[in-house]
């Protein structure tokens, strides 16, 4: 067996003709993506021509958006903000008799309703002292209440259509489904 | 021109080179390449793939070892890829079906044969039997290594390799005796 080993690794025939050029084919086709060469920077020129119009063109519409955004009348969002009058613990001149205690207790200690906004309260830099007694103005809702209301009663019972539970036959021979070959 | 300047000009992208390097080692190559194919056109293939990993590698080899041994190593491991990439998990059933061949071998040493007759008998082998017989008798590995390399038992890869030897053995005998003339 060595001598058949030896003889194995010793030989060394004729390499095929035209192997030479395959390889040499073959070593181009693998170089060519990443090395230079005019026909893969022909490929670089077209593709990035074509991606630069792709970005134009999306830039143009992106563009065209913006003006006719801008052109549009404007809405005026901005809601003003205005302060809400003061409400100031008005103390009234009339008492309250406290029957339990045998007191007179001021009414300033009363909350009024928001309702109940006195006129002389609308004006928050004049002293309470200075403003005439005038009767209290109350602003009653503008809710209309109806006297009545009629509840509609549905009717208790509903007819539905029955669906007929009979399958229709189709008449005549059952079709088979077949080749479109005509047999 | 010197190996050193030659390799130079070949990474160089010398066609001349290249050539050169080409006409030098072609030989080698395509007869390493035959031995563990299954025909010619497989081992152009493989071949063809060999000297395009020594081009593009060029760069890589330190001279420390010999170029020929490193161009060897290329072709070697090529082939061995070509071999795993058609015929992984083949082994087991070759081995099944083979078992008759495992037999006590006798060393023959009368047996005439030609190269190319050889190479025919070493190519008829199983792709498994073909590659450990290369692998272990012709490049001189250890069956450790080679079951690392081909990823496969150690016992496996001593068991394929006498298959192999009785395959080759057998064959050589028939071969010898249809020579012998036969006296009437």
């Amino acid at each position: 067996m060595n001598k058949v080993a030896n003889d194995l690794k010793n030989f060394a025939p004729q390499a095929p003709a035209g192997m030479e050029e395959r390889i040499q084919k073959a070593l181009i086709k693998k170089k060519s993506f990443w090395t230079f060469s005019w026909y893969t920077m022909n490929v670089y020129v077209v593709g990035l021509l074509g991606i630069g119009a792709i970005a134009w063109m999306l830039s143009n519409k992106a563009t065209k958006v913006e003006v006719a955004q801008l052109n549009a009348p404007q809405v005026n969002n901005e809601v003003s903000i205005q302060p809400a009058p003061e409400v100031k613990n008005v103390q009234s001149n009339v008492p309250v008799i406290n029957s339990s205690q045998k007191s007179v207790k001021s009414s300033s200690e009363e909350v009024h309703p928001i309702t109940q906004i006195t006129q002389a309260e609308l004006e928050p830099t004049q002293d309470y002292r200075d403003l005439p007694a005038e009767p209290t103005v109350t602003v009653q809702p503008e809710v209309e209440v109806a006297d009545k209301i009629e509840i509609q009663k549905m009717p208790e019972e509903i007819q539905v259509p029955k669906v007929k539970s009979e399958v229709i036959k189709p008449k005549g021979r059952t079709l088979k489904l077949t080749r479109l070959t005509g047999k | 021109m010197e190996e050193k300047e030659l390799i130079q000009l070949c990474i160089r992208g010398d066609k001349t080179a290249h050539h050169l390097l080409y006409k030098k080692f072609s030989s080698m190559v395509f007869g390493i390449c035959l031995r563990y194919a299954k025909n010619k056109m497989e081992a152009e293939d493989t071949m063809q793939e060999v000297f395009v990993k020594i081009y593009n590698h060029l760069k890589d080899y330190q001279s420390a070892g010999s170029f020929e041994g490193w161009v060897r190593r290329i072709s070697v491991n090529a082939a061995i890829t070509s071999y795993r990439k058609n015929l992984r998990g083949r082994f087991q059933d070759e081995i099944d079906d083979r078992s008759e061949y495992a037999t006590s071998l006798v060393e023959h040493h009368d047996i005439d044969y030609t190269m190319e007759e050889l190479m025919s008998c070493v190519q008829a082998l199983p792709d498994g039997y073909r590659t450990v017989f290369n692998l272990y008798a012709v490049e001189g590995y250890k069956h450790k290594e080679i079951a690392e390399m081909l990823e496969i038992d150690v016992n496996t890869s001593k068991s394929q390799f006498s298959r192999a030897k009785g395959h080759l053995q057998k064959a050589l005998l028939e071969l010898s005796a249809r020579k012998i003339p036969v006296v009437g």
